[in-house]
């Protein structure tokens, strides 16, 4: 099955440790992630040593994941392309509307 | 479908649900935003600077062009004594835009 995450709360919430274990749980049930990072939650795709989600994204990508973020949320938030992980897509809400077309579930935190 | 549950009042996420209603119709998907709640207020002319809301008028009129679906929950007004909403949405009653939520492929609440 084909799993989308939109997330759009930063390090403040919960949300992030719930997005990121069902994520995991799903990629290693062998099903296909897909996610979308958008408002304060940019800020955890940061690549950044005192960023302590980063490990976490990297391992999600290596497993097969895929991130994206949306440019209009990073550039008021100073988030630029060049200091996002690498893998993640400083992408757009053109990038959002196809994760949703591609998911059969598709599942909202933030 | 973009479900809008919060007032635009000190707060951008009524701003970034439309801004991500706008997003999804470039997957030529049909979209539908409901104002439910205390987001009944974003479907009103408020004065968007006034109220530190962000943007909303401007991709209302944008779905609106698009000929996306905007509806207004009718209860969610009546219990606020809300009596006008903008140009190009709909007022529904509670019974029907539940039965919109209940259709719908996808839904993103904010």
């Amino acid at each position: 099955m084909r799993f989308g995450f939109l997330l759009t709360s930063g390090c403040e919430s919960q949300d992030v440790y719930t997005v990121t274990k069902l994520a995991r749980a799903a990629l290693g049930q062998g099903h296909e992630v897909k996610m979308f990072i958008m408002g304060n939650g940019v800020h955890l795709l940061v690549d950044h040593p005192k960023n302590a989600w980063a490990e976490g994204w990297k391992a999600f990508l290596a497993d097969g994941a895929e991130i994206a973020c949306c440019g209009s949320s990073c550039e008021p938030r100073g988030v630029v392309r060049e200091c996002l992980l690498p893998g993640v897509l400083f992408g757009s809400q053109y990038d959002h509307a196809e994760i949703v077309s591609w998911s059969d579930r598709y599942l909202v935190f933030g | 479908m973009i479900l809008i549950r919060r007032a635009p009042i000190g707060s951008e996420r009524a701003a970034e649900a439309l801004r991500v209603a706008v997003g999804q119709t470039l997957a030529s998907q049909r979209v539908a935003v409901i104002f439910i709640d205390d987001g009944v207020w974003a479907a009103t002319a408020l004065n968007p600077k006034a109220v530190q809301g962000g943007d909303f008028a401007k991709p209302i009129q944008t779905l609106t062009m698009l000929e996306q679906r905007l509806i207004a929950d009718a209860d969610s007004m009546a219990q606020r004594e809300v009596r006008g909403v903008v140009s190009g949405v709909e007022v529904r009653p509670r019974g029907e835009v539940l039965d919109l939520v209940h259709g719908a492929d996808v839904v993103i609440p904010y």
